[in-house]
């Protein structure tokens, strides 16, 4: 059977346009709000961590930054996946109208997340400059590497669930709960040493947790972990990913019925 | 080259050659490949843009573009240089009387080409003109007229003593490439058979049909890697669906049905389907609701997958059931066109090209950067179409699409599904319109209850999907006697009502209460009605008749025809017998009014609430039968 599309790069981005357009569609501020929203957040739990908790004061000068970096990485996920999951039930028009390969709706969904993380990252650099931490070229490109591999732990995890999201609406609200979870579970408003050491090793195989301290670590401190650690979860994310596409393959098949 | 008859007919200058073409028939490729072919011999003309004194010429149709333009003086001179046998170029060039003159005195072939608005009438008129002007001693009376589409039929019926360019198995070749045979008149007086062996279009040894049918794959881009003839076939599917009786959509319903004995039924919405779909025909899929059409088209465009048998698709299926998929009601009409075209599979760039011509096809040139939500429903699915239509794919799948629309645009569309057709594509249309597929398909599918009733010639399978359903609506209503269905009436209900219409009975004085009457039958309606009204109130009653189409076909009253309902006021009902009703196949409504001294008085009035159904047994068009007598 003749499926064929030509052209699933146009596709994706074009879906994700439409989707980037419309989300900030009839608000006065408009694509600002893609911005003005984690800064908002980050904001607030800036103040009330810096000056009510104070971390600084317990050796860890910068803080502000650790915060903005980890908060906008968390977002990432937490908006990739959650738009994701949801895609083919938001998209079911181009589901049971019509073939366009499943995957393409699922990936320009998350596709969406990754413009706004860019976007973020302008503010990110804003803060950086701001408060004169300029990171080394090792760890600004370890930071990209470890926007990948979220970007694929994000599509892998949107693409196992999606297909199941559209059968059991519950997993939509169950994972609502495990991304305020996550968000504590992971070293976003507390650095990661505060746990006990036993803690810190189980914490860190969250891949979210991993990503989000290593890369932290990297562009403020200039810290990085070994390599054996980095490709150990590489592969970990690899193979998820290859499950993800298997399991896909296989469910996406009947998702038209259910929908 | 063997056998090439043409080429005797052309060197024994025995007859003249007219190849009468639609637009976008083949007709031009057919010009070109003689041209081609006989290099020297042939010329191609055509008239300057924008100058219409001035012509090209060229002995291939490239040397013809880069020719410089010449006088009408200089094209004879090149004619009388060359032995120019033939010439090939729009026919208001060729016809003109110079050139036909110059053939005259020359005793050459000229092989014009039209472009016709009218093409039917144009055509005719053409033929008449060559048969008066060239029709010289040495044609014989001989004309050949090859046409490359089905327009045969039409110019044999018309044209007597023309002789058509036919093959032994002429019918039958015909029925092979979809073509209809019905209506080709008697007229055809005489039957050769000429063999064209264009060994330049292929090896085939075929007959001048199948050249035809080789000349409309030179244009589909399926010619070059052809696989099969086929454009989809799909054997022995089934689709089954497994129907809960509650639906399971959340976890916690799915744990407690697994103590829960099941139950579910399983419904076959495609019991064991097969058929194929040929490339370049228009196929029709008729059937009551539920029977399965939907399933069937998103089974082609893949939305759906099947337990069992095969589906098997040749080249690219417009992935679309419903016009208007992807559109987004906050964008405007550009960025939709944008979204739509991508999501049909075209490129960016491939847009941009396209983006006038999709926009000037739908005819929305001052709403395009307006928002969508503010269109029209006829608006949006002119912008829908439009985009479908250029995004080019080999097979289209339409799903009641023609059901929206003016009647303008439906006829832009169908005459798109024809370009579509005659570009080696494919369009498969599900309606319930049945006289659009009876008038435009080449071959119809009926379903019902997920098996294929029928399959065939679309007017055959129409006429049994009719049957069918009259009889099926016979069965239902044997009662008769019409229950008044108030949803359609326009009652008011908190009117006093002074007479009300309690029933209405359709009857055949002949044979008693029925449904379903034969065209030219006699039609009693008895309509019985209670009045509350003081005698001197006057009562006035009507009737009138629509079609299924909400034409109004006749509506008759008493006011008008100034008769008094004092019987009819004692019995408590009236009648009318209709005779012969000259009336077509199809259902029909009956509207029952009671008025008072003026029809601004209105008692009761009933809007199309019963009806009746009419079967006529010939295979006429239209909406009424009129007594007729051929002189032919």
């Amino acid at each position: 059977m003749n499926k064929k599309h030509e052209n699933y790069k146009e596709l994706i981005l074009r879906l994700a346009k439409t989707d980037f357009k419309l989300r900030y569609h009839g608000s006065a501020l408009g694509y600002i709000w893609a911005i003005l929203k984690p800064l908002l957040l980050f904001l607030v739990l800036n103040f009330v961590f810096s000056s009510v908790f104070n971390f600084k004061n317990i050796g860890i000068p910068y803080y502000t930054l650790e915060l903005l970096t980890g908060l906008l990485l968390f977002n990432f996920f937490a908006e990739g996946t959650s738009s994701g999951i949801a895609s083919l039930l938001a998209k079911s028009q181009l589901v049971t109208k019509i073939y366009i390969p499943r995957w393409t709706i699922v990936v320009s969904s998350t596709i969406n997340a990754l413009f706004v993380f860019g976007m973020n990252t302008i503010i990110m650099v804003g803060f950086f400059i701001y408060y004169g931490k300029y990171p080394s070229v090792e760890s600004i490109l370890m930071f990209c590497f470890f926007v990948l591999l979220l970007y694929f732990l994000i599509v892998s995890i949107s693409m196992l669930l999606a297909p199941f999201f559209v059968r059991f609406r519950d997993i939509g609200m169950i994972w609502e709960v495990l991304i305020s979870i996550l968000m504590y579970a992971s070293p976003i408003i507390y650095p990661i040493t505060l746990l006990p050491v036993n803690l810190q090793k189980i914490a860190l195989l969250n891949p979210l947790a991993f990503v989000i301290h290593f890369a932290k670590q990297g562009v403020v401190s200039n810290r990085f972990t070994d390599l054996g650690h980095i490709l150990l979860m590489t592969i970990s994310v690899a193979l998820l990913f290859l499950l993800s596409v298997l399991i896909f393959n296989k469910s996406e098949k009947r998702v038209a019925e259910y929908i | 080259m063997k056998n090439f008859t043409l080429r005797k007919y052309i060197e024994d200058k025995k007859a003249i050659m007219l190849s009468i073409h639609l637009p976008k028939t083949g007709g031009t490729t057919f010009g070109k490949i003689l041209c081609d072919y006989y290099k020297d011999s042939f010329l191609y003309i055509y008239p300057c843009v924008g100058n219409n004194n001035l012509y090209r010429v060229g002995s291939t149709s490239d040397k013809m573009y880069q020719s410089k333009p010449h006088t009408i003086k200089e094209v004879f001179k090149v004619l009388e240089d060359k032995e120019i046998q033939c010439i090939h170029g729009h026919i208001d060039v060729v016809v003109s009387q110079e050139i036909i003159d110059w053939y005259k005195s020359h005793k050459k072939i000229i092989i014009p080409v039209t472009f016709i608005r009218d093409p039917i009438q144009r055509a005719i008129s053409e033929i008449r003109h060559y048969k008066e002007h060239i029709k010289t001693d040495e044609t014989d009376e001989e004309i050949m007229v090859l046409t490359s589409d089905g327009m045969t039929p039409y110019l044999s019926r018309e044209l007597t003593g023309l002789v058509v360019c036919e093959t032994e198995n002429f019918k039958e070749d015909l029925k092979k490439l979809g073509f209809s045979w019905d209506g080709v008149s008697k007229n055809i007086t005489k039957v050769t058979s000429d063999v064209f062996d264009v060994d330049l279009i292929s090896r085939h040894n075929k007959k001048d049909v199948l050249l035809y049918q080789r000349l409309l794959d030179i244009k589909s881009r399926s010619f070059k890697n052809k696989i099969s003839d086929m454009a989809v076939s799909i054997k022995n599917i089934s689709k089954k669906f497994i129907i809960p009786h509650e639906l399971v959509n959340t976890l916690r319903g799915t744990f407690v049905n697994l103590f829960k004995k099941k139950v579910f039924e399983e419904f076959y919405a495609l019991e064991d389907l097969s058929f194929d779909v040929k490339k370049s025909e228009f196929f029709g899929i008729v059937g009551p609701n539920g029977s399965g059409k939907s399933t069937l088209l998103k089974i082609l465009a893949g939305v759906y997958t099947t337990e069992t048998g095969s589906v098997e698709i040749n080249g690219l299926i417009s992935p679309f059931l419903e016009l208007g998929i992807g559109f987004n009601p906050e964008l405007s009409g550009r960025d939709n066109i944008y979204l739509n075209s991508t999501v049909l599979g075209l490129s960016e760039k491939e847009i941009d090209k396209k983006f006038d011509q999709i926009v000037a096809f739908s005819e929305l040139e001052r709403f395009i950067d307006q928002k969508l939500k503010n269109y029209s429903s006829g608006m949006h699915v002119r912008l829908a179409f439009s985009v479908a239509i250029h995004a080019n794919r080999d097979i289209l799948l339409m799903d009641e699409v023609l059901a929206v629309g003016d009647s303008s645009f439906q006829k832009k569309c169908i005459r798109e599904f024809h370009r579509y057709k005659k570009e080696g594509r494919t369009v498969i249309l599900v309606s319930h319109d049945l006289s659009t597929i009876e008038q435009y398909c080449d071959r119809a599918l009926y379903l019902q209850g997920g098996k294929v009733m029928a399959l065939g010639n679309a007017r055959a399978v129409v006429k049994k999907y009719r049957d069918q359903m009259a009889a099926d609506s016979a069965d239902s209503h044997k009662s008769t006697g019409v229950a008044i269905d108030e949803e359609r009436s326009h009652r008011s209900k908190g009117r006093n009502i002074k007479a009300k219409v309690k029933e209405v009975i359709f009857e055949d004085p002949l044979l008693g209460k029925r449904h379903l009457f034969a065209t030219g039958s006699d039609l009693l309606i008895r309509v019985a009605f209670e009045e509350f009204l003081d005698k001197s109130d006057d009562l006035n009653v009507g009737i009138a008749i629509f079609n299924d189409k909400n034409n109004y076909i006749l509506g008759i009253n008493t006011i008008i025809d100034d008769l008094s309902c004092e019987k009819a006021r004692q019995n408590g009902f009236f009648e009318v017998i209709y005779k012969n009703i000259p009336l077509r196949t199809g259902t029909y409504y009956v509207t029952v009014g009671l008025f008072g001294a003026s029809d601004r008085i209105i008692y009761d009035f009933v809007n199309q609430s019963s009806f009746f159904e009419v079967i006529s047994s010939d295979q006429n068009h239209g909406l009424v039968e009129i007594d007729y007598e051929w002189r032919v």
